[in-house]
């Protein structure tokens, strides 16, 4: 997996010389470059080989159209006085949307280095994982970043981090990862100030899965933290939540490509190759134990997957339909939290109705699709899933906005509403809060972690922030502000569906669930986008938008009037044919609804409403 | 084969909304291109076996090669293929370009047909094209042309031009009409890549006119100039009686073979087409360089050979584009021993539905056409037989 395999000889660490950790950041404030620097510095990589970050890199092997990621690596790192420590660095995933992900492998450790941007300062992520450490009782390192650049704000982040951890200012270590400057410091801070891990090897075992991976030929790898008990490769396990049986293939560590061992035992970081078919039967949080010396309780704080964002999923070309299957098959194997079912569309024909955990989520998934597997796809605006209570007594789901049965048949109609936090530098308050109240979110209250900063709660329905919050806020703080969110509980709304007709049809996948006061402003937004969108064709289209029973909007396409090659003579018409091949086949990437052809991209319409 | 096409690459200067393979600043190769050119018809001479009846000197600006040149280029057709008689000599001429002498001189050489790119008579509307002449030197050149004796005058004019107003473009028609030129060929402003409008537009330094304008001024030429005796007989294309509709055009819409002749120039022969390398200074080197006897032409490019399926859908497209006469079913039949309705049924029959295209009874059986809406909307029709 990785270039290269044992380089360092591994001799009996003594359990006292252990430590696990991870490395938390926000986005782009420099845990990778850091990671990779202690890798060399430990020389577990050689220079030569260090060519790319090794744990970010999602596309680090492909084995058939199955992407590896490394999550976990083993480093021995002698300390000035000699002694040798073995470092297990875990790492975490860098989105919101994973915060259970992340929690699960801060569990796995006893420390955690904080890394902060020193030109950018704390931001949302930095606190939303701090947070989470400080919940897994992790011991912080905090590191300030990038000091190597003139903008560096190496006096005001520290005071900062001073007043929002309670430390010492002589705690903050002051690094360059990319030129490497005391980055040996924060590796002798790890050895000196996290705990090793305390753990009972004769306990029957519980192991933590923290992330998995799908490998074609040893099944799901589990990656694990030993807390109780060992393991050897002829043990038969299973798995306390799913009741998974493994009969492991083999059990190894991460130094930094898999290495197989003979014993795994409590305090250890290594993996499990299950044999397992799929990584949703191995989920992340779950406990692993002995078959038939089972432990009595699972390690706490397993959670199932949950998704709560849902789109359908439809290939451009219809033909395309069994590789975006194979696609999501293959995703899924590596994604416990994506779900896909067949969804069929009067517009769009065959695809899928695709759950994830989030928007961000989302994009990973759609941008996986396009790049990894080279599919082009149409998604439908994201929705949530709403509880609707029947008159005849019964409570329906649905996560897609067609699927919502006539108002005569609704008493009400709840949606998730979730917790929101927005960090921004003050100057941004008024917008934010404007924003937010915008998107019918209700302002909790406010604190102030850092100068300059303030951290503003509020409860807001995910639906309003699906769709172009986080661009909004991006754009509107000038890339400043961050946030994340959490779910809190379903709430009955005012909600209404809001029905797009062309040529006098409904279109199923332009349906959407508004809610009552925004059904007359969304209708004419949407309408109007969609005139802008929608080509002219032969025949004059109306687009009405429709809701409660009646047409609230309403808008024509004008009829095409003139389309035709002015000029043909001898020298183009190799150049003129190709110019109308490329026309047809913009004409055949349309969608056919009756006889009205619609542009992919009048799909995503609802998606920018708002420019 | 009796069509033979030679390129002209070389402008005054270039107009904002120009894609024409041609230069400016680039007179000094004027000598050496037509002595290219010179051996380049001579190379062909064993593939032709017919006397040519129409030669056209299109570019760029052909106007701009000495009269003297122009009559060395006829002769050497002459020589090398033979000339009928009756053949009809066309040359692009721009006004700015043109004195009595020259046109006299290009009469005498062999010339009976000029081509000139008046684009309009409005200064506003010159200006923003970014042509080089303005609107006296475009009634002048008509005028100096009749005078050295051209009874066969076709007149371009572009309409869709930034600014251009529907009243401006009926007074163009109207002078156009009264100048009582034979022909007439009317473009609708199309934004291509790489021009300096395109440029503008992108840095939105420039709106083009409404489709709905567009298609009012195209409907206005349509009406307008039938009420005035003249046949719209192909799409951009309208002539006073038959006998001066473009003879060398008829070849390209009729999908006959060509000779293209000159850098970037493009020529149908042999079931292929081939396209000549595009920039003049090796154009001229790769002729400078040949040796007769090479069995390819050296400045060849590109030759794509056309199948018979090929052949079939370009004869369509281009066929259909002659609005009055359309495509012959008979004639269709007997080039590619198919029927018409049978190779393209579903295409027609949807056409027919849909109302863009027609039958029309004729002497030799009936025709295939494009309605007057199907002429409005050409292109979806096109795009059903490719
Ligand atoms: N100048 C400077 N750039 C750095 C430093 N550390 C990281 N970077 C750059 O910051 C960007 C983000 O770093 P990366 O490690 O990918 O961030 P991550 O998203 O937290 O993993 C990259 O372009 C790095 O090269 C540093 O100490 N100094
Ligand atoms: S004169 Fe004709 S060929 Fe020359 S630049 Fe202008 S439009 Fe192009």
């Amino acid at each position: 997996m990785f270039p290269v395999e044992g380089i360092i000889s591994y001799t009996d660490t003594l359990m006292e010389n252990i430590r696990n950790f991870c490395i938390i950041a926000h986005v782009d404030h420099g845990k990778s470059t850091l990671a990779d620097r202690m890798l060399q510095l430990t020389g577990t990589i050689s220079d030569r080989d260090m060519t790319e970050q090794v744990l970010d890199s999602m596309d680090l092997e492909r084995e058939k159209g199955v992407t590896i990621k490394a999550s976990a690596v083993r480093m021995v790192f002698t300390a000035p006085d000699g002694r040798d420590y073995e470092f297990n660095l875990i790492d975490t995933p860098g989105h919101v949307d994973f915060s259970y992900e992340v929690s699960r492998a801060l569990y796995a450790c006893e420390g955690a280095v904080l890394v902060i941007d020193a030109t950018q300062g704390i931001e949302a992520q930095t606190l939303a994982n701090l947070y989470l450490a400080l919940d897994a009782n992790l011991v912080i390192i905090p590191v300030l970043n990038k000091v190597d650049l003139q903008s560096a704000m190496v006096e005001e982040v520290t005071r900062d981090l001073v007043q929002l951890l309670g430390v010492d200012k002589s705690d903050i270590i002051a690094i360059s990862a990319k030129t490497g400057e005391n980055v040996d410091l924060v590796l002798q801070a790890i050895a000196e100030r996290i705990p090793a891990p305390v753990a009972d090897k004769e306990k029957p075992l519980r192991a933590l899965v923290f992330d998995s991976h799908y490998d074609s030929y040893k099944g799901v790898i589990a990656y694990i933290r030993v807390f109780d008990g060992k393991i050897s490769p002829s043990d038969k396990l299973k798995m306390i939540a799913t009741g998974s049986r493994i009969e492991p293939v083999e059990i190894g560590v991460f130094s930094p490509g898999m290495k197989p061992v003979q014993l795994l035992e409590a305090g250890d970081v290594g993996y499990v190759a299950t044999g397992l078919k799929t990584v949703s039967d191995c989920r992340v949080g779950d406990t692993i134990t002995h078959a038939l010396k089972p432990a009595e309780t699972p390690l706490p704080g397993y959670q199932k997957a949950k998704p709560m964002v849902f789109a359908g999923v439809y290939p451009t070309e219809g033909e395309d339909y069994g590789n975006l299957k194979d696609a999501l098959e293959k995703l899924q194997l590596n994604d416990a939290s994506l779900t896909y079912e067949p969804e069929t569309s009067e517009a769009l024909n065959f695809g899928f109705r695709c759950g994830f955990l989030g928007l961000f989520h989302m994009e990973i998934i759609q941008e996986r699709l396009e790049r990894e597997y080279n599919l082009d796809v149409v998604f439908t605006a994201p929705s949530v899933e709403y509880k609707v209570d029947l008159r005849d007594g019964k409570t329906i789901i649905i996560d897609s906005p067609a699927d919502l049965p006539d108002e005569g048949e609704i008493v009400d109609i709840y949606e998730p509403w979730m917790e929101l936090e927005i960090f921004t530098p003050t100057d941004y308050y008024g917008v934010v809060m404007d924003l937010v109240k915008k998107r019918r979110g209700i302002y909790v209250n406010q604190d102030y972690p850092a100068a300059n900063r303030v951290q503003l709660n509020f409860e807001i329905p995910l639906s309003e922030i699906i769709i172009d919050f986080f661009d909004l806020l991006k754009s509107s703080t000038r890339g400043y502000a961050s946030m994340d969110y959490k779910f809190i509980e379903y709430r009955a709304g005012d909600l209404v569906k809001l029905q797009i007709l062309l040529n006098e049809e409904p279109v199923d996948a332009l349906t959407a669930i508004v809610h009552k006061g925004d059904a007359f402003h969304k209708g004419q937004a949407l309408v109007s986008k969609l005139k802008g969108i929608i080509p002219s064709q032969m025949f004059v289209i109306p687009i009405q938008a429709y809701a409660q029973g009646r047409v609230i909007s309403r808008a024509n396409v004008k009829a095409l009037r003139k389309d035709v090659l002015a000029k043909c003579y001898g020298g183009d018409i190799t150049r003129k044919k190709k110019l109308l091949e490329k026309q047809k086949k913009g004409k055949k990437r349309m969608k056919m609804v009756g006889n009205v052809q619609i542009p992919q991209e009048a799909f995503m319409a609802i998606l920018r409403l708002e420019d | 084969m009796s069509a033979v096409y030679i390129h002209i690459p070389f402008c005054v200067k270039r107009c904002y909304y120009c894609d024409f393979i041609t230069y400016a600043g680039q007179g000094h190769l004027i000598a050496d291109y037509h002595n290219a050119v010179l051996k380049e018809l001579e190379f062909y001479q064993r593939f032709v076996t017919e006397p040519v009846s129409s030669l056209y000197f299109g570019g760029g600006t052909p106007s701009l090669l000495p009269a003297l040149a122009v009559a060395d280029l006829i002769q050497a057709v002459e020589l090398n293929y033979g000339l009928n008689p009756n053949a009809e000599i066309t040359l692009e001429a721009n006004p700015g370009t043109l004195d009595l002498q020259k046109l006299t001189d290009l009469k005498t050489a062999g010339v009976n047909r000029l081509s000139i790119g008046i684009q309009s008579f409005d200064n506003s509307d010159l200006v923003a094209l970014g042509r080089v002449h303005n609107a006296d030197q475009a009634l002048e050149a008509i005028s100096l042309s009749r005078q050295a004796g051209f009874d066969n005058l076709s007149l371009d004019f572009i309409f869709g031009i930034p600014g251009q107003s529907l009243a401006g473009w009926q007074k163009n028609l109207s002078m156009a009409v009264e100048a009582g030129v034979e022909h007439l060929s009317l473009y609708s402003l199309i934004l291509e890549e790489g021009t300096v409008y395109a440029c503008m537009v992108a840095r939105d330094e420039l709106t083009l006119p409404d489709d709905d304008l567009v298609a009012d001024m195209f409907e206005l030429a349509m009406d307008y100039l039938a009420a005035q005796g003249f046949q719209q007989y192909e799409i951009s294309n309208w002539s006073r009686g038959a006998a001066h509709q473009s003879q060398h055009n008829k070849v390209y819409w009729q999908n006959q073979d060509y000779l293209g002749i000159g850098a970037a120039a493009h020529g149908l022969l042999a079931e292929s087409r081939y396209n000549n390398i595009a920039t003049t200074p090796e154009y001229i080197q790769r002729m400078r360089q040949t040796n007769k006897k090479t069995q390819l032409s050296p400045v060849v490019e590109e030759t794509i050979p056309i199948s018979r399926k090929d052949a079939m859908q370009e004869h369509m497209i281009l066929g259909l584009r002659m609005t009055a006469r359309g495509v012959s079913a008979s004639e269709f039949n007997l080039r590619y021993g198919e029927e018409l309705e049978t190779v393209f049924a579903g295409q027609i029959q949807k056409m027919l539905a849909l109302g863009l295209l027609e039958w029309m009874d004729f002497k030799d059986g009936r025709h295939l056409r494009l309605t007057r809406r199907g002429i409005m909307l050409g292109n979806l029709v096109f795009q059903e037989f490719i």
